[in-house]
């Protein structure tokens, strides 16, 4: 079989992305009881994007980051705040900027955001990849979480009447526990466009798993996998575990950066980012999509996350429906935590179980090694 | 003069529950993220005997306290234990290779996370709170935390058990040959540190906080940091931390970033870890191992892996 040239192939994963994206907007338009399914199949691609960044770092270099999320709160707020300018710097008025923006103008807006979050995401992430140069196992896992929590209480902590110099106040405007919503424009806050549709969540989260799966395959994904198994014996055939460690963070911090930017933006998105964006919890879903899926594994890592979010939304459906169908005790459960207990026990099981997770290192179509 | 006072009580109380996360570490190379679970489940069970068993302050009194305190006790440690046993043990016979690092790891996050989330759906968010008339002056909290404290450091240096623990930290391998089963010493561990924390915890409870499911997140993760400040794994280490925490927090009241307490303290932990991984009073070898490390950097090695992995061969 001759093969595809890859221009052809972007072309042709562009024009289907673009299709998704009218075919979104129509089908809303036809039928507004089908938002629900498309609201599911955006989450579930943004978290795809957000599994495969975290499973370059946790999966491949076997570098154990509990702090996903501060990444992805990171990515929010400064895609929600570029978004936010940009959309004012575009006169769009006020009105249109709390509906969804059309196609043509996020074409404009999202490179904007998605180029600069992914730059400083990076930057940081090189800077909480450093301590893997002297830490391992569970004391990186805890600096990770610092940087988290780090982030999310300052952002908690700093409020508009304790704000006296200039950086605690530029961070009070980021809303603390209120959550941040734009700039104020005529005394009124503009909100976080929802500009980002189908197009650009399905095609980055689709974009970023052929990137992960190419580079499992290269050199790059074999030296850290090198790293992984034992430094020492990498080091000792000229890879420098410094050197990929750190390339690792920086890789899914700028992934987790782009997922938080596109959760903040994305169509029919909050308008709106809260902190609770950085909470542990959420980092901690992170890890149960790369666990469940086999971390090391790309197409597993996608799978777990498509799963996650899936059984995530549609279990809250359910127990809603239940509820008002009069199945009296369900409804004064706690839908949230229900659901958190639940996966939680999966996870704890899976790690008893088969702690390789659904795939182990294998790929979706990958025909099993055979033990030699 | 009160100022000091109730920093001290503050610093003792932390230093109470980082006690378990520091002995657990010490004999089995693991941060226990559910020891702050068990913390808070401590703290409701000793406010649910207290309130609706013995009838609060009306009825229980100071009395009703120490009792809801032993049962809290009590209910730490089967939950301490049954931690280990359920989640932590049949790990440690299988995991192997690259799991063998982190499987402990993620088990001991969803453990935490699942424990978190069973007060929720049990106990709702709702914050409950003491009675404030119950709360122990606070000469008497410090007193409590020392008199425990010295109780525990004379379990460690002066009886047969503590002396296997001691060597199970240093080498689990070596001390199974000499005849210490590690299994039963780490069950033991844990049910010293979850006994440690549910007094903790009803101190805890009854001089400030509030008992709800996220309590264990707050009030654990000072203590943990206070345990990696004093250098985890050591006894008296979790100690110092956990006084020098309190008084930081204390001063900190003092300045402009009162609202940023919390934040301070997890600087403090990743400045901690970064230039002095072993803690304040952290065991000479970590020291040595750490300080290589710096120096050759592809011999990156926090005294981790081995630990973990020796305390696997010799359960």
């Amino acid at each position: 079989m001759k093969r595809v040239p890859a221009w052809v192939l972007v072309l042709v994963g562009c024009a289907v992305c673009v299709g998704l994206d009218y075919a979104y907007s129509a089908t809303v338009a036809a039928d507004r009881g089908m938002k629900f399914w498309l609201m599911i199949a955006v989450a579930c691609a943004i978290n795809v994007l957000s599994a495969t960044a975290l499973n370059v770092v946790n999966g491949m270099a076997g570098q154990f980051s509990i702090g996903h999320a501060g990444f992805v709160g990171l990515g929010a707020y400064l895609g929600g705040a570029v978004a936010a300018y940009v959309a004012v710097a575009m006169k769009i008025p006020l009105a249109a900027l709390h509906d969804n923006l059309s196609f043509v103008q996020s074409l404009i807006i999202v490179p904007c955001v998605v180029v600069p979050v992914a730059v400083v995401c990076a930057a940081v992430g090189f800077v909480v990849g450093l301590p893997s140069l002297r830490l391992r196992g569970d004391y990186l896992a805890i600096v990770t979480l610092g940087f988290s929590e780090i982030l999310r209480l300052t952002v908690l902590g700093t409020v508009e009447d304790t704000a006296k110099n200039p950086i605690t106040k530029a961070i009070a405007a980021l809303g603390g526990s209120l959550g941040y919503r734009g700039p104020k424009l005529d005394g009124d806050f503009v909100g976080i466009p929802s500009v980002a549709g189908p197009f650009w969540t399905v095609g980055i989260a689709a974009f970023a798993v052929f990137l992960a799966l190419r580079l499992k395959r290269s050199g790059f994904g074999r030296a850290l996998r090198a790293v992984r198994e034992d430094e020492i014996a990498a080091s000792a055939v000229g890879v420098d575990p410094a050197r990929y460690k750190v390339t690792a963070f920086v890789l899914a911090a700028a992934g987790a950066g782009i997922a938080g930017a596109l959760l903040a933006i994305k169509r029919d998105g909050p308008g709106i980012v809260s902190p609770a964006n950085m909470r542990f919890d959420k980092s901690f879903e992170v890890i149960t999509m790369v666990i469940l899926g086999g971390s090391g594994s790309v197409s597993g890592a996608a799978i777990g996350a498509v799963l996650y979010t899936a059984v995530f939304y549609l279990s809250e459906e359910a127990l809603n429906q239940a509820a008002r169908a009069g199945v009296g005790f369900l409804a004064n459960v706690d839908a949230a935590a229900l659901r958190m207990a639940l996966f939680a026990l999966t996870l704890v099981i899976v790690m008893l179980v088969r702690p390789e997770g659904l795939f182990g290192e294998r790929e979706l179509f990958e025909k099993k090694r055979v033990a030699r | 003069m009160s100022w000091l006072l109730n920093a001290l009580a503050q610093g003792s109380m932390i230093a109470l529950i980082a006690l378990g996360y520091t002995m657990v570490y010490g004999v089995l190379r693991l941060i226990n993220f559910a020891h702050s679970e068990v913390l808070m489940m401590s703290g409701y069970v000793a406010f649910l005997v207290d309130d609706r068993l013995l009838g609060g302050y009306q009825h229980g009194g100071t009395r009703g306290v120490l009792i809801s305190t032993a049962v809290a006790v009590v209910a730490a440690v089967l939950l301490g234990v049954g931690i280990e046993a359920f989640a932590y043990r049949p790990l440690r016979a299988r995991a192997r290779g690259a799991t063998a690092r982190i499987a402990p790891l993620v088990t001991a996050i969803g453990v935490s996370m699942l424990l978190q989330s069973v007060a929720q759906l049990a106990f709702t968010a709702t914050p409950q709170k003491f009675d404030p008339r119950l709360a122990p002056p606070v000469g008497y909290v410090v007193l409590i935390a020392a008199v425990v404290m010295a109780g525990l450091y004379a379990l460690v240096h002066l009886t047969w058990i503590g002396k296997a623990m001691r060597a199970v930290s240093v080498n689990a391998e070596a001390a199974r040959l000499m005849g210490i089963r590690p299994s039963r010493v780490i069950a033991v561990t844990f049910a010293i540190g979850s006994g440690l924390a549910a007094i903790g915890a009803v101190l805890y409870s009854t001089t400030q906080a509030s008992i709800e499911p996220t309590m264990g997140s707050s009030i654990g993760t000072l203590a943990f940091v206070a345990a990696v400040f004093g250098g985890i794994g050591s006894i008296p280490g979790a100690m110092l931390g956990g006084v020098l925490l309190g008084f930081l927090g204390e001063l900190v009241k003092f300045t402009s970033f009162s609202g940023m307490k919390d934040a301070i303290v997890f600087l403090l932990l990743v400045l901690v870890l970064l230039f002095r991984p072993a803690g304040l009073l952290g065991s000479a070898r970590a020291r040595r191992s750490s300080r290589r490390a710096w120096r050759g950097r592809a011999r990156t090695f926090a005294p981790s892996t081995g630990g973990i992995r020796r305390a696997c061969a010799g359960s």
